[in-house]
């Protein structure tokens, strides 16, 4: 990483980027739990990811360790993944069952 | 190696047979039945006794867990007993028409693997996963090719044994704590536990095994699971399962609660008799021929486990001696019970009787296997019975007078219904085939075995002697 | 190293002729069939002849090891063979009265479509005889002691189209698997006291112990014995046998499977020596036994039925000579009974034979003029068995009683009742069948000669007989006692110390009595043929006796009914009401627990999420609060 993106990143305090994560995380978490639309629960999903993200580029620059960026970089490709099987789920319910409201998947129930 | 070969061929054919055609179910299933029994065989010529230990690798360690494989004499007998019984099991899909032929005998093979597992591991944790991944191939068995009433039979059956399962679960997660984590049995033998400890941990390490045998009050599960399950279902259960629940006690129990073993000793024998006589007695009015055989079963299996708490070495390698000799009887018995089923439609006596005019054959053979579960001397049973009687009469000589009752209502029962199908005038109205060939087949190396077994049982009397006495000993220095 | 060879043909040979016959069975005829299994049978009794001939009796015996057995632990069980005086006695009986036998048979079962089946039981039971009596340990022993139970079963059950039939040879099983708990009993205690079950070792380790353990022990043996002997309260499956063809009642309820129990004390003798309790146990069963079945024969109508409590009561008589302590008397009477208790059944076989298949002594009569061979034969027999001057029966018997009243006088005077009763019916049977008018309506005509040879043969082994242990009285040194002395230690402490004179009287006593009664059944039943009427007429005592003093019903009520009652029971009530349901109960225990745990799982996808992440932050915040 080039030298001044290191600094800039270092402008900012950390416990700002701790906070900002803990709010992007915590709006995510709340959505995939509230919301009943599935698209919205993936993209939340996703946010929750680059909550993360965030925080391991942030931590990574202010302690100047790449290890966390590694990480950075597995998350995506993780993420990735499964965006692809969940939007694929979604096509399959959209078809099965004419909605993507996620608790019309309630067989499961006991 | 063996170990490898014996867990890996049924497995893996087992996989095979998931993609295979249903015409090619059956031969592939056999072939590998007698490939493993091959592999047996040869572990059995190349074994010069002690504890064979074939691999000791790290899994789970933290947990207690360790592939370690190996086996002793009593073992080695059990894994002989696998092997022998297996192609024989599969040998009666022949004779059957079923469905889906293909997963069927991957279930077999399954749980044949499952069993070898059992029979090998060293490992507690090892050996309990085995014991109850033995469950699940049959459970499905059970399930889509039982008869009447399946659901209902084979849930409770799950749940029952399943208790069990969870019993000794507990028990061997005690024991690993104690241990620190390490779950050889070997490691858990020289563990010592106060005596008032083990008087109620016996039980949760017994009753398991005391359901899969099962001994008197646990069995009502058994005769009606024999009755409604196919045919080889029927003979996975008898002739191997529930060797799994004495091979259990000589490996779980006896070396590591003695305390508890000999605290409950006589309970345990005199509920084991309880069972053998009211199994005995209710099997003589039984008209339906697989049922008798499902309580006869019931009767022998309590002898059997009788003779194995006497806890010396004629009870306990008499014990061992039946178990085999059990399991032949079992596949024979099955079997008559099939071929009248094939025949009749039905295995009720009612229907039966005087079919030895038309089946003089099938008559001939049926009795033969006959002596064997009356323990006529020269069968396999009498040198097992004999051995049992002998070791019961060292623990008490009335515990050996009930045991001995057994010959006299096995005697009562057996020829009762060997009259009711064979003997008197000809009450039906089929056209009846005789033995065939492949009656013939199968039948006759299961008599020739018994009876060879009978006359000469030194091979086998050979692998339990040191082991048996090296268990003994340990348990007297406890 | 022969002699070994032929110590092991011997039970071999009839072995595999059994496994020849019966795998051969459906290809065979009856007479091929026949042929080699009297050749098999006639070929072991050449060797067992060879035997006794190369037998050196001062050497006490010899034990031919064939293979171990069972042997585990400290537990040594060989497959051996014991020749010794004893055994050789019992091969020869076995053998030589097997071989007549089966050849009688070859006429016998001619027209039966199963004989070769027949044959090859035949053969499987001399197998198992002959390793009854030759076996050196126990268990051996015990394997012929099943063995010919089984053989028993199949024979007595062999005309399996009747039902009466096969619960004839149920009960001749099971009762002798009661004895057989006995036996076996006997065998562990003995195990357990000796650690070994060779008879060789065990009596001589036994000699001179005072142990209580032996009254069990023998006790326990003598059970086993009343059950495989026939004697009270297990006797009652003998008369039942009479199912079978005639040829085996001859062979195994008459000359040798029934004596197996007399075989087995002898053998064991020296414990029975340590146990007085038991001998006079043994003592008062046998005498029992010898009046009852004596009391039940004298009206019986069935020829083979008299013959058969005949022989119960006879059996009495050799258990009451054991009681006694004097072995070689019972087996002395073992000896003769077999020869002329064979002879009698045979030659009710050739009677049968003659009539078609009839029984029943009613619709017999005067067939003397029309089966000269048989008749005579039969004569014969029924004079040995009553015991007239110098016949076979005479000697033995008078042995017997003698012991007795050197005992007491009481005892000899029951045993002088039961030999009178003996006579009675013996003669009334004899006098029924043969003089007078015949009664029937089929065609008599005499049995072909493989049938009246061994009659022959056997009438005169009845007549001389008595020459085998022929009494110092009579010139004779009691030559079968010596001999026996070698093998069963037990002998050697009997004691027969009535004078010559005293000897002279009693059997001028009995053969007095005996002609009377002789003279009394003559009157009865020879000249005007008394025949019995309907049982319901017969006054209340008599009917009691001519219906076996309803020992059948007694045991059908004591055990058979309430033992089905029992399996019923067990099943409808104790397992179907109690068992199945606790075991169901707690199936249902776990499914109303998990209808309870159950309601957690919503199916809300949310809901679960929810649950996950409230989980997630309870691990959190314990983890953080730990540390």
């Amino acid at each position: 990483m080039e030298e001044g993106i290191i600094t800039a990143i270092r402008v900012v305090p950390l416990d700002h980027y701790v906070l900002l994560s803990f709010l992007l995380f915590s709006i995510g978490a709340a959505g995939v739990v509230f919301r009943r639309n599935t698209i919205i629960i993936l993209m939340c999903i996703e946010m929750m990811f680059n909550s993360v993200n965030l925080l391991l580029a942030a931590f990574s620059a202010h302690h100047s360790d790449p290890r966390a960026q590694v990480f950075v970089f597995f998350i995506m490709l993780v993420a990735a993944a499964e965006v692809t099987v969940g939007l694929s789920i979604l096509v399959m319910m959209k078809r099965n069952v004419d909605s993507v409201d996620v608790n019309q998947l309630n067989r499961l129930k006991g | 190696m063996i170990a490898a070969l014996l867990l890996l061929i049924p497995f893996i054919s087992a996989l095979v047979l998931v993609i295979a055609r249903p015409a090619q179910a059956r031969p592939i299933a056999l072939v590998s039945s007698l490939a493993s029994l091959a592999v047996v065989l040869y572990a059995w010529i190349s074994y010069t006794g002690g504890t064979v230990i074939h691999y000791d690798l790290d899994w789970v360690n933290d947990w207690g867990l360790r592939f370690k494989v190996g086996y002793d004499g009593v073992g080695l007998l059990m894994l002989i007993l696998t092997g022998v019984v297996f192609p024989f099991i599969v040998a009666t899909g022949y004779g059957q028409q079923h469905d889906r032929p293909a997963t069927f005998n991957a279930l077999l093979l399954f749980t044949q693997a499952f069993l070898y597992g059992v029979f090998l591991a060293q490992n507690a944790l090892l050996f309990y996963i085995n014991y109850e991944l033995t469950l699940i191939p049959v459970f499905f068995i059970l399930l889509y090719w039982g008869g009447e009433n399946r659901r209902a039979i084979t849930v409770r059956f799950f749940i029952y044994t399943l208790l069990g399962g969870l019993a000794l679960l507990f028990g061997i997660v005690y024991l690993l704590v104690q241990n620190g984590g390490n779950g050889d049995f070997t490691a858990l033998a020289s563990l010592s536990i106060p005596a008032s400890t083990q008087v109620w941990l016996f039980w949760a390490l017994f009753l398991a095994f005391a359901i899969k045998l099962p001994i008197f009050p646990f069995h009502s599960w058994q005769p009606e699971t024999y009755y409604m399950a196919p045919l080889q279902g029927t003979m996975v259960l008898g002739a191997v399962l529930l060797k799994m629940g004495l091979y259990g006690v000589y490996k779980l129990v006896f070396p590591i609660v003695p305390a508890g073993v000999e605290y409950w000793q006589t309970t345990v024998i005199v509920l084991a008799l309880i069972g053998a006589v009211y199994g005995g007695v209710i099997a003589f009015r039984q008209s339906d021929l697989k049922r008798l055989v499902a309580f006869s079963s019931l009767s022998h299996v309590g002898v059997l486990c009788a003779g194995l708490f006497a806890l010396n070495a004629y009870g306990v390698s008499g014990s061992f001696y039946q178990a085999f000799a059990h399991a032949i009887l079992v596949l024979g018995m099955f079997y008559i019970v099939g071929a009248m089923q094939e025949r009749m439609g039905t295995s009720d006596m009612s229907v039966m009787g005087g079919l030895k005019g038309q089946a003089p054959r099938l008559a001939a053979l049926f009795l033969l296997v006959l002596i064997n579960a009356i323990a006529l001397p020269l069968t396999q049973s009498f040198v097992g019975e004999w051995l049992m009687f002998a070791g019961l009469w060292q623990v008490d000589g009335w515990l050996a007078f009930f045991a001995l009752t057994t010959i006299v209502i096995g005697a009562i029962y057996m020829l009762y219904a060997y009259q009711r199908v064979m003997l008197g005038p000809d009450r039906t109205n089929v056209t009846l085939a005789d033995a065939s060939t492949r009656d013939h087949l199968y039948l006759v190396p299961l008599i020739a075995v018994t009876l060879i077994l009978g006359v000469y049982p030194g091979p086998i009397l050979e692998l339990l002697d040191a082991p048996v006495q090296q268990l003994l000993s340990s348990l007297s220095v406890h | 190293m022969t002699n070994d060879l032929l110590a092991a043909l011997v039970p071999a040979l009839p072995l595999v002729g059994a496994i020849i016959l019966a795998s051969l069975r459906r290809k065979l005829s009856a007479n091929v069939a026949g042929g080699l299994a009297t050749a098999m049978i006639a070929g072991a009794f050449v060797c067992s002849i060879l035997l006794f001939q190369g037998f050196d009796a001062a050497t006490g015996g010899r034990t031919v090891k064939l293979l171990d057995w069972i042997s585990i632990g400290s537990m040594e069980i060989p497959l051996a063979l014991r020749i010794d005086a004893l055994s050789l006695t019992m091969m020869l009986i076995v053998t030589g009265i097997g071989s007549l036998i089966h050849l009688y048979s070859i006429g016998y079962m001619h027209d039966d479509e199963r004989a070769p089946t027949f044959f090859a039981q035949l053969n499987l039971f001399s197998f198992a005889m002959l390793m009854l009596v030759m076996g050196s340990n126990f268990l051996i022993t015990f394997i012929g002691w099943e063995g010919v139970g089984l053989c028993s079963y199949l024979l007595i059950g062999f005309w399996y189209k009747t039902p009466e039939y096969n619960y004839a040879a149920r009960k001749a099983f099971v009762m002798n698997r009661i004895g057989d708990v006995g036996m076996v009993l006997a065998m562990v205690l003995l195990f357990q006291r000796f650690g070994t079950l060779e008879y060789a070792t065990i009596m001589n380790v036994a000699s001179g112990v005072n142990d209580p353990l032996m009254i069990a022990a023998t006790l326990f043996l003598f059970i086993g014995a009343t059950g495989k002997s026939a004697q009270l309260p297990l006797f009652t499956w003998l008369p039942d046998a009479m199912a079978g063809p005639t040829p085996v009642s001859a062979l195994i309820h008459a000359a040798t499977m029934v004596t197996a129990g007399i075989f087995l004390i002898v053998r064991s003798s020296v414990l029975f020596e340590l146990a007085p309790f038991t001998q006079d146990i043994i003592l008062w069963i046998g005498t029992a036994t010898a009046l009852l079945a004596a009391s039940i024969g004298l009206f019986q109508n069935d020829i083979k039925k008299v013959l058969a409590y005949s022989t119960v009561s006879q059996l009495g008589y050799m258990f009451v000579a054991l009681g006694l302590g004097s072995y070689s008397a019972a087996m002395f009477h073992v000896t003769t009974h077999a020869f002329f208790k064979a002879l009698l059944f045979l030659g009710a076989g050739s009677v049968i034979h003659a009539l078609g298949g009839e029984q029943d002594i009613r619709k017999m009569g005067g067939l003397k003029g029309h089966i000269k061979i048989t008749f005579i034969t039969f004569f014969i027999g029924t004079i040995a068995i009553s015991g007239l001057p110098l016949m076979s029966g005479f000697f033995s018997k008078d042995l017997i009683m003698a012991f007795a009243f050197q005992r007491s006088p009481v005892l000899f005077a029951l045993l002088l009742i039961g030999a009178l009763m003996t006579t009675f019916y013996m003669f009334r049977l004899l006098f029924l069948v043969f003089y007078g008018k015949y009664r029937g309506n089929a065609h008599p005509h005499e049995s072909p000669l493989t049938m009246t040879i061994p009659l022959m043969v056997l009438a005169v082994l009845s007549v001389v007989g008595g020459l085998l242990n022929l009494p110092h009285l009579f010139g004779g040194h009691e030559a079968m006692k010596h001999f026996l002395a070698t093998a069963a230690d037990g002998i050697r402490f009997e004691h027969l110390e009535l004078s010559h004179a005293t000897e002279w009287i009693l059997m001028g006593i009995t053969t007095m009595l005996v002609c009377v009664m002789i003279y009394i059944a003559y009157g009865r039943f020879a000249q005007k043929a008394t025949l019995e009427g309907n049982e319901a007429d017969m006054p209340f005592f008599k009917r009691l006796i001519a219906q076996r003093w309803r020992f059948d019903e007694l045991y059908r009520a004591l055990f058979e009914k309430p033992y089905g009652w029992l399996s019923t029971n067990l099943f409808s009530i104790a397992e179907q009401k109690v068992m199945v349901p606790i075991m169901n109960g707690v199936g249902e225990a776990a499914i109303s627990l998990g209808n309870v745990v159950r309601k957690v799982q919503t199916g809300n996808a949310s809901f679960h999420l929810l649950a996950m992440l409230v989980g997630l932050i309870a691990f959190l915040i314990i983890t953080l609060m730990s540390n």
